[in-house]
C-alpha cells in the first residue's frame, strides 16, 4: 500500500479524537459538579478498594508478557512468509524451501516455550 | 523505478531522525533510573530505523534492505528489551531500587 | 494547495504533524519526572514513527511497529516499571539528573548530525527527490527475507530463542509467593 492509501486511517483517527474531544468537553460543560470522598474514590466494581493501585506487581506477570513479546515478533516474521508463500508455489522448490525455513524458524522458538515450560513459569501459582 | 513527488526530500526525515536520536542521547544522559535509559536506547534505535528505511525508499535504485534492516533491528530490540528489564526487575530484587548510579551488587 | 504563496502538498502537512507528534512526545518522554507517564508518551512516539514509514511506503513496516513496538515493548516497560518502582511520585530533580550539560552534549551532536544531513552533496547525488513509489510491501518483504537474507532471518530465530530463555532465567520467581 502506498501512502495516500493511508486517507482513511488519517481522517479515523482525526474523527476519533474529535469525538472523545468533544464528548469529553460536553459532559464537562453540562455535568453537575459537588465532588465528596465517596464518590471521588477509585471504582473497584464496588468493593472499597485497598491501598493505592500503583503498587509493585509480583514478577511472575512478567514471564507472560516475555513470551507474549517473543512470539508477538515471530508472528511479525510469519506474517509475510504466509502473504507470500502462494507466490513460491510457481516454483516448487522455492516453496519447499520457504516451507523448510519457517519450520526451522518456528522449531527453534518452540524449543523456548518448551523450555519455559518444563521450568513451570507458565504455571499459575 | 519511479519516484513519487510528495514534495518531502530525504533530508527532512534524516532530520527527525538526527533529532529523535539527540533527544535519546539526552534521555540516556539525564536519566538516573535503569528503565528509563533503556527507553532513551529504544528512541535511538528508532532514530536509526528511520535513517535505514528512509535511504532504503529514497535511493534512486530503491531497495527493500532498508526495511528488512528495520525488522531485525526491531527484533534486536525486542530481544533486548526482554534481558534487560529482566536483569533491571532482578537488579530491583536484590536492592530495592534501580538507580544506575547506585547499583553496586553486580560488583564482584 | 498554496498557503500564503507556499505551494504545499497534504504529504508535507501529514509530515509535519507526525514529526510534530514524534518529536514532542519523544521530548515529553525524556523530561517526564513519572518514569509511568514517560513509557506512554513512548509509545505516542513509536505511532509517530509508524506513521512516518507510512510516509515513506513502507507500510508493512509501520504494522510491524505498531504490533511489536507498540504493542509488546511498550507493555513489556510498563509492567517492568509495575515491577520494579514502588514510589512512582518523584519529583524532576530525583528524576532528571545534570539536564544542562546532557542539553549542551545532545544540542552539538545535533549541530554536527544536521551539517552533515544538509551540506552531504553524496545524499542529493544518491537519493530522489520522493520516496520510491513501488508497492514495496508484504510480499516484497518475504522474498527478501526467505532469498538474499534467509540466514540472518533463522539467527533472528536463535536470537529470539536465547533472549527468551535468558530472561526466563533471570526473572524466575525463586521461592512462589515472594515478590
Amino acid at each position: 500500500m502506498l501512502a495516500k492509501d493511508f486517507l482513511a486511517v488519517g481522517v479515523f483517527i482525526i474523527v476519533g479524537i474529535v469525538f472523545v474531544a468533544v464528548t469529553l468537553i460536553a459532559s464537562y460543560l453540562f455535568r453537575p459538579y459537588n465532588p465528596s470522598g465517596e464518590k471521588l474514590r477509585t471504582y473497584e466494581c464496588g468493593e472499597i478498594p485497598l491501598g493505592p493501585a500503583w503498587l509493585q506487581f509480583r514478577v511472575g506477570y512478567y514471564v507472560y508478557a516475555l513470551i507474549f513479546l517473543i512470539f508477538d515478533v515471530e508472528a511479525a516474521f510469519i506474517f509475510p512468509w504466509a502473504a507470500a508463500l502462494l507466490g513460491f508455489s510457481r516454483t516448487k522448490t522455492l516453496a519447499v524451501l520457504g516451507i523448510i525455513d519457517m519450520v526451522i524458524f518456528v522449531g527453534v522458538l518452540a524449543l523456548g516455550l518448551v523450555y519455559a515450560w518444563k521450568k513451570g513459569v507458565l504455571e499459575w501459582k | 523505478m519511479n519516484h513519487s513527488a510528495y514534495g518531502i526530500p530525504i533530508s527532512w526525515f534524516l532530520t527527525v531522525g538526527a533529532l529523535l536520536f539527540c533527544i535519546g542521547l539526552f534521555g540516556m544522559m539525564v536519566r538516573r533510573s535503569a528503565i528509563g535509559m533503556l527507553i532513551s536506547i529504544e528512541l535511538m534505535l528508532n532514530a536509526a530505523n528511520l535513517n535505514l528505511v528512509a535511504f532504503g525508499s529514497y535511493l534512486r535504485q530503491p531497495t527493500i534492505a532498508g526495511q528488512v534492516f528495520a525488522i531485525f533491528v526491531i527484533t534486536l530490540a525486542a530481544a533486548e528489551a526482554a534481558i534487560g528489564l529482566a536483569i533491571i526487575i532482578n537488579i530491583y530484587r536484590l536492592e530495592l531500587h534501580i538507580e544506575a548510579d547506585k547499583i553496586t551488587s553486580m560488583k564482584l | 494547495m498554496a498557503i500564503l504563496g507556499f505551494e504545499i502538498t497534504g504529504y508535507q502537512i501529514a509530515f509535519v504533524v507526525l514529526a510534530g507528534i514524534t518529536l514532542g512526545s519523544a521530548a515529553l518522554v525524556v523530561l517526564m519526572p513519572n518514569i509511568m507517564r514517560a513509557a506512554l508518551f513512548l509509545g505516542l512516539t513509536l505511532l509517530g514513527v509508524a506513521g512516518l514509514y507510512v510516509l515513506m511506503n513502507a507500510a508493512f513496516l509501520a504494522a510491524v511497529q505498531v504490533m511489536i513496538y507498540v504493542g509488546a515493548v511498550t507493555t513489556m516497560i510498563i509492567l517492568a516499571i509495575f515491577l520494579s518502582h514502588r514510589l512512582m511520585q518523584v519529583g524532576f530533580a530525583q528524576a532528571i539528573h545534570n539536564p544542562v550539560f546532557a542539553f549542551a552534549a545532545a544540542g552539538v551532536m545535533f549541530i554536527f548530525l544536521f551539517i552533515t544531513v544538509a551540506n552531504s552533496l553524496w545524499v542529493r547525488d544518491i537519493c530522489a527527490p520522493g520516496p520510491a513509489n513501488t508497492d514495496v510491501g508484504v510480499h516484497a518483504v518475504a522474498n527478501a527475507l526467505l532469498q538474499p537474507y534467509v540466514f540472518p532471518f533463522e539467527l533472528a530465530s536463535v536470537v529470539l530463542l536465547v533472549a527468551l530463555v535468558g530472561a526466563v532465567v533471570i526473572a524466575k520467581e525463586d521461592r512462589p509467593g515472594e515478590p
